[in-house]
Order: C-alpha cells, then sequence, then structure tokens
C-alpha cells in the first residue's frame, strides 16, 4: 500500500439549515477544501459521497451543483459512519494507486425529515415495541451506572465540556456555557437521558482531499498522513452481553490500530461518536484509551478536557456541532487534520501529533448495532 | 402453531402484532415461541430458519421459554416517540434457564419501584404503538412485569 494524505479539509457550519438545498451545502464544503488543498477541481479524479437519507444519487448531484461532473462518483450509505466510509474507501483507493486524488464528501440535511426520535428501519422489531436511539443509549446508560457507579451528574459533565469546545469552534452554532445544572433541569427523554445529553438535529456537509505521496511532493502544501483504518459491523449477540462494553467498536479500533501500526497508547487526541453523553463513555472504554470502568475518573479529573491527558470532542463532537449523519465522519477528519496542523485556534490541543477519528451508527436487532468505523491520521 | 385469540373487553379479539412470536395458552397466560439448536445449544428468540453458529438448517427445534427471567436493565421513555403514548417502559430481561436475553415493555409497575435484578415475569397485553387504523386489531404483545 502508498503512503496517502489528506491534503485539503473543508466543512460548513452545522446548523439547522431548513431552506438550504442539500447539494448547496455540498458545494460550500467543497470549495473550502479546494481552497485549503490549493488545488483546481478538475485535478480530482473520483468521488466519494457518504450520506443516509438525501435520495439517489446525491454525490452526483452535489458534483451537478458545483458545475464539475463526469468523472466517477460512488455513494455510500452506512448511517452515521457514511462520511467515515466515503473517506476510507478514497483513502484505499488512493492506497491502492488506483488514483492520485480523490475527495470524500460527507453531508446529511436532517431538518424536516423526522418527527421525534429516530427509529431502526422498517420492521426491526425492537422499534415494533417501542425502542428509539435514545432509548437504546439509556438502557446501555443504566447499566454502566449500576455497574461502575458513574451518576448523571458525570454524564452531565461531558455535555458541559463538549457545548464549551463547541463556543471556540466556528464551524458549528451550538456552543455553549452550559453547567451540570442546566443538563440536569433539562427535559428527560427517557431515563437517565436528558435533553442536553442528546446531540441537537443539525445540518451540514464536510469534504476531504485525499491525495497521494507523489502529489505531496508535486504540490506541497500542509499534508497530515493517514496511517490506518478499520470497519466493522455489529456481532449476533446470543446469550447474555456485557452491555457496558462496545465491542463493535473495540474490535473495528484493533483493526485500524493493526493497520496503522500503532497502539492506543500512542494516539493523543481524538473524535468520538458522541451522539449521546453515555456513548461517549462507552466508546473511549471501546477504543482502548482507557481501561473499562475507567472514564468515571477521567471525567471527575477533567482528563477529557482539550487540556487534560485524553483530550476527547475537541471540536464540541456530536453533543456540541449536532449530527447531520453522513457529513459526521468527514466532519471528525476535518477537526483531526486541524489539530494536527496546529490550526484549532483557542480549540488547539498541545502535542496533537496523532489523532483517531471514530464513528458508530445504525441498529439491527440481534445484532450489537449496524457499523463502526475507525480512522487514524498524525503528522507527516 | 394456531395462536389463540386473546379476549379482552366486550367481544374485542386482539391478535397479535406479529405472528410467531408468542402464544396465548388456555388460561390466558403466555409463553415465547423460540428454537434451540441441537448441537450448540444456542437459543434464539425470535426464531431463526437456522443456527447462526453452525450455519446448518436441520439442528434446530422449537422451544417455549421459560416465563420468569430477571431485569438487566429498564429505561423509562417520558418523549419524541410520536408512534407511542408516554411515558412507557422498556428493558430487558435474562431468562437464565433459556440463556436468552428478551427485550420487551414493562408493564404493572412503578419506575420507582424498579431496579436492576427483579424478578419479573411474562405477561401478555395491548401494545404501546399507535394503531394504524381503527380497525387494526393486531395489538397484543408480550410484557414483562414484576413478580408479585
Amino acid at each position: 500500500m502508498k503512503d496517502a494524505y489528506v491534503l485539503g479539509v473543508g466543512m460548513t457550519r452545522f446548523a439547522k439549515r431548513k431552506d438550504t438545498m442539500m447539494e448547496k451545502m455540498g458545494v460550500e464544503a467543497i470549495r473550502e477544501a479546494l481552497g485549503d488543498a490549493d488545488i483546481d477541481i478538475k485535478q480530482v479524479e473520483a468521488v466519494y459521497c457518504g450520506h443516509s437519507w438525501q435520495g439517489a444519487g446525491c454525490g452526483q448531484r452535489i458534483m451537478a451543483a458545483f458545475g464539475y461532473s463526469g468523472l466517477p462518483v460512488i455513494n455510500i450509505e452506512n448511517i452515521c459512519a457514511s462520511g467515515s466510509c466515503a473517506f476510507r474507501e478514497a483513502y484505499y483507493a488512493v492506497a491502492a494507486g488506483r488514483f492520485d486524488i480523490c475527495m470524500a464528501i460527507g453531508v446529511e440535511k436532517m431538518s424536516g425529515k423526522f418527527k421525534g426520535a429516530i427509529t431502526p428501519e422498517g420492521e426491526d422489531l425492537e422499534a415494533e415495541l417501542g425502542i428509539t436511539f435514545p432509548a437504546l443509549y439509556a438502557l446501555r446508560a443504566q447499566r454502566y451506572m449500576y455497574e461502575y457507579g458513574l451518576r448523571s451528574e458525570d454524564l452531565a459533565k461531558i455535555s458541559v465540556i463538549n457545548h464549551r469546545n463547541a463556543l471556540f469552534n466556528d464551524k458549528t452554532v451550538f456552543g455553549g456555557d452550559i453547567t451540570v445544572e442546566d443538563v440536569l433541569s433539562s427535559p428527560i427523554i427517557c431515563s437517565p437521558l436528558h435533553r442536553y445529553d442528546c446531540n441537537p438535529v443539525s445540518d451540514g456537509a464536510a469534504v476531504a482531499i485525499i491525495t497521494s505521496d507523489k502529489i505531496v511532493k508535486r504540490l506541497g502544501g500542509r499534508p497530515v498522513r493517514i496511517i490506518g483504518s478499520g470497519l466493522t459491523s455489529g456481532k449476533f449477540e446470543p446469550g447474555f452481553i456485557d452491555m457496558t462494553f462496545e465491542d463493535m467498536t473495540n474490535r473495528a479500533a484493533m483493526a485500524a490500530y493493526e493497520d496503522a501500526g500503532f497502539g492506543p497508547e500512542d494516539i493523543d487526541f481524538a473524535e468520538v461518536h458522541d451522539c449521546f453523553t453515555i456513548a461517549e463513555v462507552l466508546r473511549v472504554e471501546g477504543l482502548g484509551l482507557c481501561e473499562k470502568g475507567g472514564m468515571v475518573k477521567l471525567i471527575r479529573d477533567g482528563e477529557i478536557e482539550i487540556t487534560g491527558k485524553k483530550p476527547i470532542n475537541a471540536s464540541g463532537g456530536l453533543l456540541g456541532k449536532g449530527h447531520p449523519l453522513g457529513a459526521t465522519g468527514v466532519a471528525q477528519i476535518y477537526e483531526v487534520t486541524r489539530q494536527i496542523r496546529k490550526e484549532a485556534g483557542k480549540r488547539q490541543i498541545e502535542g496533537a501529533r496523532m489523532g483517531l477519528a471514530h464513528c458508530r451508527g445504525g441498529s439491527v436487532t440481534g445484532t450489537e448495532g449496524a457499523v463502526c468505523a475507525v480512522n487514524i491520521l498524525r503528522e507527516k | 402453531m394456531e395462536t389463540k385469540k386473546y379476549k379482552e373487553g366486550a367481544n374485542k379479539e386482539l391478535l397479535p402484532f406479529r405472528e410467531g412470536l408468542f402464544e396465548v395458552e388456555e388460561n390466558g397466560k403466555g409463553r415465547l415461541l423460540a428454537n434451540r439448536c441441537n448441537r450448540c445449544g444456542i437459543t434464539f428468540f425470535p426464531k431463526r430458519d437456522f443456527c447462526i453458529q453452525c450455519f446448518k438448517d436441520d439442528t434446530i427445534k422449537d422451544v417455549r421459554l421459560s416465563r420468569k427471567g430477571k431485569l438487566h436493565t429498564f429505561s423509562v421513555v417520558y418523549r419524541n416517540t410520536p408512534d407511542f403514548s408516554t411515558p412507557y417502559i422498556i428493558g430487558y430481561v435474562d431468562l437464565k434457564e433459556d440463556g436468552v436475553r428478551i427485550f420487551a415493555p414493562l408493564t404493572d409497575c412503578d419506575p420507582e419501584n424498579l431496579h436492576i435484578g427483579m424478578d419479573m415475569e411474562l405477561t401478555i397485553g395491548k401494545r404501546n404503538k399507535k394503531a394504524s387504523d381503527e380497525d387494526d386489531k393486531r395489538l397484543l404483545t408480550y410484557k414483562f412485569r414484576p413478580v408479585k
């Protein structure tokens, strides 16, 4: 496999944008990424577009709106990890020597699509009996609290930290100086999760330009190296599985670490799929960034803050940016890239050299979940 | 397997919301319908066509699950579910003898009195999901309630 790099990134400001066409958001992000990479659209050889609900031919519609078409475009649907997978496929295409310059787009317009909480697709049995995505996480939260003594205040602190990080991020409108009391007094969605334990509805697009070593040698710029990727689907779970541990996240992470030739101890910071506060707890542990049950102490000691030993979601995460499904994975790449380049301003993590981006999504009755993708980047 | 119709109220016959998951016995009590692999012993609820470990379709036989289990976790759902009347309670119950964990609505209890590890028993009742139309009789489901 050849070396591959992120040469440019761009994203829209994540917000509710009911009156903006999805294609327009895609075009905004493309323009910014091309400018950041300092390349012309005509140099892009293939497009990988990740989304879940934008309809057929999403990537082609965005390219037509941009005004450049005729090149290979592939659309990728993998629920919350659609963008991560679009990025992964672009990475592998360049690493395999198929293309020298690819574009990964992640996009989702959520506004106006759902009434109430999102539920699993179609006639999923658990959905028929009342499960929703918040409820899935609430059930795990209750069990984790029972086994490890985690309290609602600890979960609330994750929301506080991520909302505060988002205040320093011009790519989101959802940042805020909220307190633990604000979280705990927000309406309960499903016990123990309150409204502020859940990510807000948001629309957006993010783009990464991925290139080969040959291009980096020729153009220079500020490339960040892509060193590993892992992808899993949820295993069947007959019997009594451990609801406090995300096996799927763990397997995707181990695959990515092996691909990269590094381990969790080498990761300086991570963008982790915090669709709900409890999700951040489960995933930091699943990624091997601390031992099982270890998040209780990391939260209470402030180690997950930007200034802590294990900075998580300096961008604000999903709690602080919202979660336009397909866009999130590539938005994480945007953040990891800016951090490694030391361009994160007030969000800058000291010593950010190797960063991890993690997305996990979906629910399929009988399995642990639908998909988990992990991508790892480091300074060149 | 013929599923007995459960009579609720005056002349009102309700049907299971989905076939093949449970049956109602003569005494009105419910039973979950599962199957089990002869070779490796894994139990499947809902039933599967073949064992996902052995991948052979002649090793599976029907079983009926025990009615009692322990509450593994639960949550009270308060809002954001337009298809369901809120609040409602859901949870996972472990049927230790059968080696299966069941997701189900929880009923006949005050959330304040629920705790992980409680003894629960199977019951049958009207589902919480709003009927798609007035004539929809597919409203019966299995639930768990605390053992009295």
